[in-house]
């Protein structure tokens, strides 16, 4: 509980600074980096800094609406299982559909080198990650 | 070679006329959990098992039975 209320706390601070900074930029006309679209800079700062509120301001709202029995429910290490390994599963459908997305806009022209390695880096590395994962729980079940 | 995890947790239960629901509840559980051990569908994590035996005044071996 109090690891949830650090991290909704930090988390604003984090967030509420970045939409501070993005609404600073927007207005002022300040360029801090050399950003190659710096008209799209500030908005990009005060969705990612809203994001993070929101992303850990959630988790201590919820834990603190449960019920002892829904926490239990959530909690307990069988349905823990259960929810890591669909997790696995519905990443992989994922997956599917941002490599085909991937392979359409490579095709349609869309995609530069950068882009276009980056993300199948992203890929290669976070299916690896899932591999791991799931057989850390084949073994551990 | 097949490993199989027995327990003796369904006897020690009705043992001391604990419900399902009562011993999940104590080990903070769901009553599936409890359920899917009492019939062996699932192994429980060490810190289950330790949880169990304690509830039980028992050692984790008491408990539960390694069979090759």
């Amino acid at each position: 509980m109090k690891k949830l209320a650090y991290l909704a706390i930090g988390g604003s601070i984090i967030g509420v600074a970045l939409i501070l900074m993005g609404i600073w930029m927007g207005y002022c006309d300040v360029a801090i980096f050399a950003f190659p679209n710096p008209q799209s800079a500030p908005w990009g700062f005060a969705l990612l800094g809203t994001l993070i509120v929101l992303l850990s301001v959630a988790p201590y709202f919820d834990q603190n609406s449960q019920t002892r029995k829904q926490r239990i429910e959530q909690q307990d290490e069988r349905n823990l299982f259960h929810f890591y390994k669909s997790c696995c599963y519905a990443y992989s459908c994922l997956m599917g559909v941002g490599v085909l997305t991937l392979l359409f806009l490579t095709m349609l022209g869309y995609m530069n080198i950068v882009s276009f390695f980056t993300l199948v880096t992203i890929f290669v590395f976070s299916f690896m990650i899932q591999v791991v994962v799931r057989i850390y729980l084949n073994h551990n079940a | 070679m097949v490993i199989q995890l027995k327990n003796r947790l369904e006897e020690l239960r009705n043992q001391r006329g604990i419900k399902q629901e009562e011993l999940a509840d104590a080990l903070e559980v769901s009553r599936q959990t409890i359920s899917s051990l009492e019939h062996g569908r699932y192994n429980p994590s060490i810190l289950l098992a330790f949880r169990i035996a304690r509830y039980f005044d028992l050692t984790i071996e008491d408990i539960f039975l390694y069979e090759e």
